[in-house]
Formats: structure tokens, C-alpha cells, sequence
């Protein structure tokens, strides 16, 4: 009660939820977290109610998990590792701040997602640089502070992108504006200057923005964030380029990324690209049937002054390249269109989310390695399936170059029936002991949750010792989500 | 600062005799960079108590130690270029990195080279140009270093509109702690390789720069992994001529153009629109001035060429730039062209024309930086007295505010020189731009090095006044906090969280922080 009445005197009290009435999703998720109760659900609408709930929290050494997605959740990282926590969830905190189509710049509170942010900016001339079929109600702002990769590298210059500057309370309870919102002056005089918060960098000689990437809200909470936009393309012409090797076509995505052409490039196995476009989950194991094992989706945009004629040079440079792999610019492949292709990756996932479409329920993997290397771990998670009896046909296999090809984000989509315990231990097996398996072959988890922490971070005390020094600059009580990350 | 035999004997044992000196005839060439008088109030800084070269990380970190353990305040220094490199009113032990000078790595495929901290830019253009990729350049020249622009210091250049900012593009890093410590940034902190610099969890590289870096500041780095991108000229440059006049041939699937905007409004509209289009291999903002000063020898004959222009004709050229696009097909290179004439056309821009050997030299400009040295040509020596990056629109209203409202009156007094409202600037990647006017001025006269002085002072002070931003590259050219202070009353409080960055990573203030911040509040 002491709680409810502290956190209704900042929100009201019907933004707090406490005790039995707290809804189970904020419990567990569909990760092997362990499911922990928190004690009150807080739901702030502002800036200012952030701010007094994490003094509130400072005063009360509370722990907050903030959370900003709607169900269901993945990872376990909004998920309490101790009891007693408070959830700050920032759903209720949806303003489309400003959309600034002179500088492709928007701003958005946590709460908005992608589907309320593409009509946004399409009024304006600009579309969002977009994960790969988002949940419908997945946080833009929380895919972007988790350095997810979105799918067109052209457009993905470095880690950072496509988040630029962010508005934070940090667990000491400060408020802090990072890159150029810094100031000098307010956002609004920021504005009538021509600033436009573009400049993730900084302040001066500290990167702020990008030491609350990857954080897990793990440093505080963010507020709102200015995020990169790209032009609305006037034409889209979106290939699917298929294989049965998938080094072959990883050589193809090598070189269509030098020669910097297309918009939309990535690679998924058949049992992914049929989850994507099918509901029912007979269509999904007939499509991936038919289709061959690999997919590159790829599009070619024409915006700006000549867009038929940037679509026209794009188009035979790409097809001259296709044919000197042996491979086709095909439209149709295996009973999948790519204009049905083009429509559902440019949009949120339909319900249910396409990762739960084939068996109720999904385990991902992911980290970092560059593309040569993929076909490597591949053979190798397909090794631990079977050691773990899983069956390797469901696993959906998703490939997606990143910072314009240096290196690329590989997630394996584990699908289990969610009835079938045996199978789900199976996957949580495979999930901690095959982390390390591929750790020791050189995969990145640059995102580590729940167990794969332990590998992430083991093999360097230098990097948790600094980590730790950054977390007692931000959160010196460390009630931000304990338990995550090295904290 | 002078060195105890002890301490001196214990460097030495970490680098061996022959890469430690306290001789003061090597001690003074480390005692001049230029600008050091308008900083310091003395040509020449301070004489440091010796010198060390390290050959590998592992002496680097013994002489951090070293440093650490007798109380030794020393500075990395590479290239040297920049003034932060050795101005500084109190001596220190420079870390002279020159033979940690290799490039360990080409990933050809992964776009990324691994490199130690005294390979230059144009140490790695040519090795990556026979790959088909290139580094970004760096405003101050080919001759720069790629870890000290890209981690240390700040790294925006002539191409950055096609590689980004340089300080956007460090990937795997190696770098010794203030406290001796080695800490591997990103990927390579994981045994995974170099490919990426961020994560595990919130990214490190954060604490490694800002906008700036920290000047040798915060420890040393050693190696680094940076971003390259991907080259379509030839497996070699060729330079024809004599040196400081050298001629070059623009590679027939490159394109070199001097644009000359009829208005500021024009101006912007139209860079945008070609950093929008994303055809852009090189644009700078900048006068054809700039480019007479390439391609002539010396202040006489650059006066020779320009004498004549009437002045209508300058204040025509106030709104210039200068613009690359490549191609990696005949299709893209005549769709491109093709563009480029649309967009001439819609913003009623003049293509200036130009001889084979101002093409040339631009050309060469907008790949490496090449032709910044020639600014000392003018009176001496030089400082940029606003530097600053944002929006495109904010860079056209800091060129003009400064140039009505803070040039023209040191201008007119005649002490200094300035660039009225034709500055430098630049495109970074496809995010916003830089841009800083240079003032030249004569080191010798005591009256011109105390203007420049007052000019930057006055930048830094109104900067943050107009909400333009913060004076001195946000601090980075700014010795003892002082741009940072004079924005701080106008800013969230960001001092506080570098400082007590300082204190957590340096905790016995030992790597030189005349450029960076001191834990003090």
C-alpha cells in the first residue's frame, strides 16, 4: 500500500497496478527468464512523472524495470530478477514530438511504435527505417536503444544508427539531454537556430546516447528520442533472389553492398520468409517447402529528382551482378511474391506476431559476426539441434547485413509449441550451452541477455570493471533493473 | 615536471635505451606546435622532462604504469598535427607513438582495416585503394593520423559526406587505461575479431570520445579497427610535377565540380538535395579561393590570379562549394551526371570552370584532405575560430552571425584575417554538416596572436548565447575547460559526468589533460 500511494501521488491511481491485479505478462515472457512477480506496475505520462518516480524509487531503494513495448516480450530483460521491483512502463507516453522532413528527423516518446509512426511520417514525405516485422506493439525508441538492426544497410552507417540524440532520466534521478539537445538553449530555441538534434555525438568529449545503447535500461529511462528518417521512396521495385547455397548469395550481398546499390537487403532461410507471409501454419510448412533453402530479399528505391531513372541504372547494375553469381532477379519464387514481400517488411507484423505463427511460441539467438562467417555457425546450430533433438526444419534463420556490410546480425528463430515442455527444455539447453559453443567460435553478443551474459562478458574483466564504473556514474544506487547485463 | 633517475630507469627498462631520450636538442622538437602562443603566450611549449617510444602495446602499458606508479604526467602523441598533440603550458612525457606505425590488417570483404596509432590517412588510402576501399579523410591532410582523428581528437574531412564522420567509424579498439589497464573495445573483448565496437551491453565507445575525443586525455589507444568504404578510382594515384605543386589526372569514372550558389538559402537547399540523393563522394564547403590556393605556389602568384576579380565577383563566391560524385558503373556515372545537372539547374547554380589542374588538385583535395598546410601560407600561422557541427541550416546561420556580427569588426581592424561568410564545411555521411572559418594571423606581431585570441574567446561566449551551439569544435580546441564553460550556463549539465569520467577511468590523473577535463568541479 505504501507503494501504491507513493507511486499514485505522482501518476494517480489509475496508472498504478499492485499485488495480484499486476497482469501475468509482466511477470515472464517467452524467453527462459525466470518469472518474478513485480510489485506494482507504474504507467507515467510524462517526463516529469519519470522523473519523480525514479526519486521516488532513489528514496525508497526500489528497483524499476522500465518497459516501453506491449506484449509479448522475448528476451527476459524487462522481466524483475529480484523481487520487489516496480515497472515503469511508458506506453501511455505515445507524442509524435516533431517530424522534420527538411533534416529526415522525427521525435517520439517511448510508447510509440512503428505503426503509429508510419502514417506520421508519410504525411511528410519520409518513412522509418524499420526492424525486420516488428511486433505491433513493439517501442521504435526501445528498438533503436537495443541497437536492433533494421533492414536497409545503406542506411545503417555505423552501431548508433538510426538513434540520434535522447532525452533521459538517469537512476540518480537527473534529467539529461544527450548528442546536440545538450543545449545550449531549449529544444525550442534549439529549433528557431535550424538545429534539429541530428548529432547523436556527445556532448563534447563523452558519447552519452550511445552509452545508454545496448543498456537494457540498465542506466535510466529514456523519455524521448530524435531518430533518423529516410525519404518515402516515389517507386519500389523489391527482388527475390534465391539459392541453394548460401554462400552464394552472401558473395552477391557483398557486392551489391560495395557497389552501394538497393535499399532493402537481407537473408533469410525459407522457413523464415514463409512466417512472415503466411498465417496458418500448413501454409507456412507448404510454402517453405516449395521455396528454395535461401532468400535474399533486396528492393531498389527511386526517390529524389530522377527516381525512374535511379530505379532503371539500379536495376540492369544489379541484374548484370546477379548473372555473373548465376543468379535471377525473380518477382515470384516458390509461391512468394516479392510485391507481398515489399508490403509486409515495410509494416509491422500482423497478429500474431509472425514468429509465432508456425508452432504458438519462439526462442531467437542472436549476436554479431560478419556475413563469411554465417555459414559457419549456421552448420553449427544445426550440429546442436540435433545433439539437443530439435528439429532443425523449424528454425527460422534471419541474416541482415549491418553498418553497410562491415559486419551483420544473425538470429536463429527457435519455434516450439509452447505445450510441449520436453521440447521447450530442449531449446533452453540448447540456448546456454550452445551461447558458449558459439562464443568459443567467435560470435559477438553484443546484446546479451539472460545467460548469454555469462559468455558475453566473461572472457574480459576490463570490460565489466569499466562498464561498472559507467553504471555507478548514472545510477550510483543501482536501482535501474538489477540483476541484467554485469550490473 | 622532471623525472627522477629512478623514474627515468624505469621507462627505460620498459622501451630499452635506444627509445628514450632526455637529450635537449630531440626534447625541443617536441616543444613547437603551431598556435602555442595563442593558447600559452609562448611560441614554444614547455620543454618536456624526455621523451619514449614504444614499440607495441605491451610497452605502451609499461610506461602507463611506470607513469601511474611515479606520479608522471605524460600525452599520447602520433602524428602530431593538431595543436593538442604537444601545446601545453606545463611539460609532460610524450608517448611518441612513430614506430607503432603498421597496418595489421585489410578485411576486404568486411570493409574494415586494423591499423597501429602512427599509420596516416594516406598511408592507408594507398594500401586500401589497390582493395577498392579508402578511409576518411581528415580536414587537416592526408599526413594525419587515422587512430588520433578517428578516437583522439575530432576527424571530420573532405569525403566524409560518402565514409562519415571519422569519429563514426572506430570499430574494434585496443587502449591502454589512464591507469595502465588494457581494455578491448567491442568485439575483440570477446575474441570475436574487430568487426564491431559495440556492446557487449552499453558500448564503451562512448567513454572513448564524444563528439571530440579526449586528447590524450584518457589513456592511450594502440590498435584500432575503422570503417572503410568502398573505392571505384584506380589501384593508384598518380602525381605528376613537383612537390607542393603536384598535378594530377581525375579518374575518368569521377566527376569534380566548384559550385557557386547565388544565395545562402540556395546554397543549403541545394547540398541537401545532394546529400539526399546520396551521389556524393566528396563536398566541402568552400570558396574558389580555396582552389586558386591549390594550384599556386605562393602568396604572389595566388595574388597574381585574383587581383583582377572585380568585387562583385567575390561576394559572388561567398556561397561556394566544391563536390565529387563516383560512379561504379558507366550506368551510375551518366545517371549521375545526369543529376547533377538537374539539380544545377533547379537551384540556378554555376558550374565554375575549371583547368585540368584545378580539377586535379580539388580532386585530390576531396579524397585525402590534401591542400589544408597551404592555409599557413597566408600570414603564418592560423586557428579555426568557430567549429562546429549540426543541422545544415544552423551552419549557414553560425557562418553568418559570426561573420556580421564578430568578423567584420576584428576584420576591420586589420590584425587578423577572416573569411567573412565563406567558411569551411563540410558534409557528414547523410546525418548533417560541419563547418569552421579560419582566422590567419601572424605569430610574430603580439597584437594579431592577442586578436585571434580575442576572437575565439568572443566565438565561444556568443555561441552558446545564440543556441548555436558550443564554441572551439565543442571544446575540443579548447584548453582548460574553457569553451565548456562558457556554454555550461546554457546547457544540462554535461561537465559534471566528464569529470567524474576523469576520476572513475584516471584516478591518479596522470594522462595529461590540458585538452580534455579535469576532475575538479
Amino acid at each position: 500500500m505504501v507503494v501504491k500511494n507513493g507511486l499514485s501521488n505522482i501518476v494517480g491511481t489509475e496508472n498504478v497496478i499492485d499485488g495480484n491485479d499486476v497482469p501475468g505478462h509482466y511477470s515472464g515472457d517467452m524467453s527462459f527468464a525466470a518469472s518474478v512477480r513485480p510489485q506494482a506496475v507504474v504507467k507515467p505520462n510524462t517526463m516529469e512523472q519519470v522523473q519523480a518516480i525514479v526519486k521516488w524509487a532513489n528514496e525508497t531503494s526500489t528497483n524499476l524495470i522500465p518497459l516501453s513495448s506491449g506484449p509479448p516480450h522475448f528476451r527476459g530483460d524487462t522481466i524483475p530478477a529480484h523481487e520487489g521491483a516496480v515497472v515503469v512502463d511508458l506506453t501511455r507516453m505515445k507524442k509524435i514530438i516533431r517530424v522534420d522532413r527538411r533534416n529526415r528527423v522525427c521525435m517520439v516518446e517511448p510508447g510509440v511504435t512503428f505503426g503509429e509512426l508510419i502514417p506520421a511520417l508519410e504525411k511528410e514525405g519520409l518513412a522509418p527505417l524499420i526492424t525486420l516485422v516488428p511486433r505491433s506493439h513493439k517501442s521504435v525508441i526501445t528498438s533503436f536503444l537495443e541497437r536492433e538492426p533494421f533492414t536497409i544497410p545503406r542506411f545503417h552507417w555505423e552501431a548508433q544508427d538510426p538513434l540520434y540524440c535522447v532525452e533521459v532520466i538517469y537512476g540518480s534521478g537527473d534529467m539529461f539531454r544527450t548528442g546536440s539537445a545538450f543545449g545550449p538553449g531549449t529544444l525550442e530555441e534549439q529549433w528557431a537556430a535550424g538545429r534539429a538534434q541530428v548529432r547523436g555525438m556527445g556532448p563534447s568529449q563523452v558519447d552519452f546516447t550511445r552509452l545508454l545503447q545496448g543498456a537494457q535500461g540498465t542506466m535510466g529511462i529514456v523519455t524521448w528520442a530524435s531518430i533518423k528518417c529516410r525519404p518515402l521512396p516515389k517507386i519500389k521495385e523489391t527482388y527475390l533472389v534465391t539459392s541453394d547455397k548460401l554462400e552464394t548469395l552472401i558473395d552477391f550481398a557483398y557486392k551489391i553492398l560495395w557497389k552501394k546499390l538497393g535499399e532493402e537487403l537481407f537473408i533469410v532461410n525459407s522457413l523464415t520468409l514463409s512466417a512472415i507471409l503466411n498465417q496458418d501454419s500448413n501454409k507456412i510448412a507448404e510454402m517453405a517447402g516449395s521455396l528454395p533453402p535461401w532468400i535474399l530479399v533486396y528492393s531498389i528505391d527511386g526517390s529524389g529528382l530522377m527516381p525512374q531513372e535511379k530505379v532503371d541504372y539500379q536495376k540492369a547494375d544489379s541484374l548484370e551482378l546477379a548473372q555473373s553469381f548465376g543468379l535471377e532477379l525473380k518477382r515470384v519464387a516458390g509461391g512468394a511474391s516479392a510485391d507481398d514481400v515489399q508490403k509486409i517488411i515495410s509494416r509491422p507484423s500482423t497478429e500474431p506476431y509472425w514468429k509465432l505463427r508456425y508452432r504458438g511460441a519462439c526462442h531467437d539467438m542472436l549476436f554479431l559476426t560478419t556475413m563469411d562467417k554465417t555459414p559457419g555457425f549456421i552448420k553449427k546450430m544445426h550440429e546442436l539441434a540435433g545433439d539437443g533433438n530439435y528439429p532443425a526444419d523449424d528454425m527460422g534463420i534471419y541474416i541482415q547485413p549491418m553498418s553497410q556490410g562491415t559486419n551483420c546480425h544473425i538470429e536463429f528463430n527457435l519455434m516450439i509449441d509452447p505445450e510441449n515442455k520436453g521440447l521447450a527444455e530442449k531449446v533452453s539447453r540448447i540456448d546456454s550451452e550452445g551461447c558458449e559453443t558459439l562464443a568459443h567460435m567467435g560470435a559477438f553478443f553484443s546484446r546479451p541477455y539472460g545467460p548469454w551474459a555469462k559468455f558475453a562478458f566473461g572472457p574480459d574483466a576490463q570490460t565489466v570493471i569499466a562498464l561498472r564504473k559507467v553504471k555507478s556514474i548514472f545510477d550510483p544506487n543501482g536501482i535501474m533493473n538489477p540483476g541484467k547485463l554485469c550490473f | 615536471m622532471t623525472l627522477s633517475s629512478e623514474a627515468y630507469r624505469a621507462l627505460e627498462d620498459v622501451v630499452g635505451p635506444e627509445n628514450i631520450s632526455e637529450e635537449p636538442a630531440i626534447l625541443d622538437g617536441y616543444c613547437f606546435i603551431w598556435a602555442n602562443e595563442v593558447h600559452f603566450g609562448d611560441k614554444f611549449s614547455a620543454r618536456p622532462p624526455a621523451v619514449v617510444l614504444p614499440g607495441n602495446t605491451k610497452e605502451v602499458q609499461g610506461i602507463v604504469k611506470v607513469c601511474n606508479r611515479f606520479n608522471i604526467k605524460y600525452r599520447a602523441h602520433a602524428s602530431g598535427w593538431e595543436v593538442p598533440a604537444i601545446s601545453a603550458k606545463e611539460p609532460f612525457l610524450p608517448v611518441d607513438l612513430r614506430r607503432m606505425n603498421r597496418i595489421l590488417e585489410i578485411d576486404r570483404k568486411n570493409k574494415f582495416a586494423v591499423v597501429e596509432p602512427y599509420v596516416s590517412v594516406q598511408f592507408l588510402l594507398t594500401e586500401t585503394i589497390k582493395q577498392g576501399l579508402r578511409p576518411a579523410s581528415v580536414g587537416c591532410g592526408p599526413s594525419a593520423s587515422i587512430i588520433a582523428s578517428s578516437t583522439s581528437h575530432f576527424g571530420c574531412g573532405t569525403s566524409n559526406v560518402s565514409t562519415d564522420y571519422g569519429g563514426r567509424t572506430p570499430l574494434g579498439i585496443e587502449w591502454v587505461l589512464p591507469d595502465g589497464n588494457i581494455l578491448r573495445v567491442g568485439s575483440l573483448g570477446t575474441d570475436s575479431g574487430w568487426f564491431s565496437g559495440d556492446g557487449p551491453g552499453p558500448s564503451l565507445r562512448g567513454i572513448m570520445r564524444g563528439l571530440s575525443g579526449p586528447n590524450g586525455g584518457l589513456g592511450i589507444i594502440t590498435r584500432t579497427a575503422v570503417k572503410l568504404t568502398p573505392w571505384y578510382g584506380p589501384a593508384s594515384i598518380k602525381a605528376r610535377g613537383k612537390p607542393n605543386l603536384y598535378d594530377y589526372d581525375v579518374p575518368e569514372n569521377l566527376r569534380v565540380y566548384q559550385l557557386i550558389f547565388q544565395s545562402r538559402e540556395h546554397m543549403t537547399d541545394s547540398l541537401m538535395s545532394i546529400v539526399e540523393e546520396g551521389i556524393a563522394h566528396g563536398l566541402q564547403r568552400c570558396g574558389v579561393a580555396v582552389s586558386v590556393m591549390l594550384v599556386t605556389e605562393s602568396n604572389d602568384e595566388f595574388w597574381d590570379t585574383v587581383k583582377d576579380s572585380p568585387p562583385e565577383m567575390a561576394e559572388m563566391y561567398k556561397f561556394a562549394a566544391s563536390f565529387m560524385v563516383d560512379a561504379a558503373s558507366p550506368g551510375e556515372l551518366k545517371y549521375r551526371e545526369q543529376l547533377v545537372e538537374k539539380l544545377l539547374d533547379k537551384y540556378e547554380v554555376m558550374s565554375f570552370p575549371m583547368d585540368d589542374k584545378m580539377m586535379g588538385a580539388l580532386f585530390y583535395n576531396l579524397v585525402t584532405g590534401q591542400g589544408t598546410q597551404r592555409i599557413f601560407r597566408v600570414s603564418g600561422s592560423f586557428l579555426s575560430a568557430v567549429g562546429a557541427q549540426e543541422a545544415w541550416d544552423t551552419m549557414g546561420h553560425i557562418s553568418r552571425r559570426c561573420a556580421e556580427e564578430i568578423w567584420a569588426k576584428y576584420e576591420a581592424a586589420g590584425k587578423i584575417g577572416l573569411a567573412g561568410e565563406s567558411p569551411w564545411g563540410t558534409a557528414l555521411g547523410d546525418w548533417g554538416s560541419h563547418v569552421e572559418s579560419v582566422c590567419v594571423y601572424d605569430q610574430l606581431d603580439p597584437e594579431s596572436v592577442q586578436a585571434t585570441r580575442d576572437v575565439i574567446a568572443e566565438v565561444d561566449e556568443l555561441l552558446p548565447k545564440w543556441s548555436l551551439g558550443m564554441g572551439s569544435f565543442e571544446g575540443c580546441l579548447s584548453p582548460a575547460e574553457a569553451a565548456q564553460k562558457k556554454a555550461a550556463p546554457y546547457c544540462l549539465d554535461f561537465m559534471s559526468y566528464e569529470k567524474k569520467v576523469k576520476k572513475l577511468f584516471d584516478p591518479n590523473l596522470v594522462s595529461e589533460s590540458t585538452w580534455y577535463v579535469t576532475p575538479d568541479k
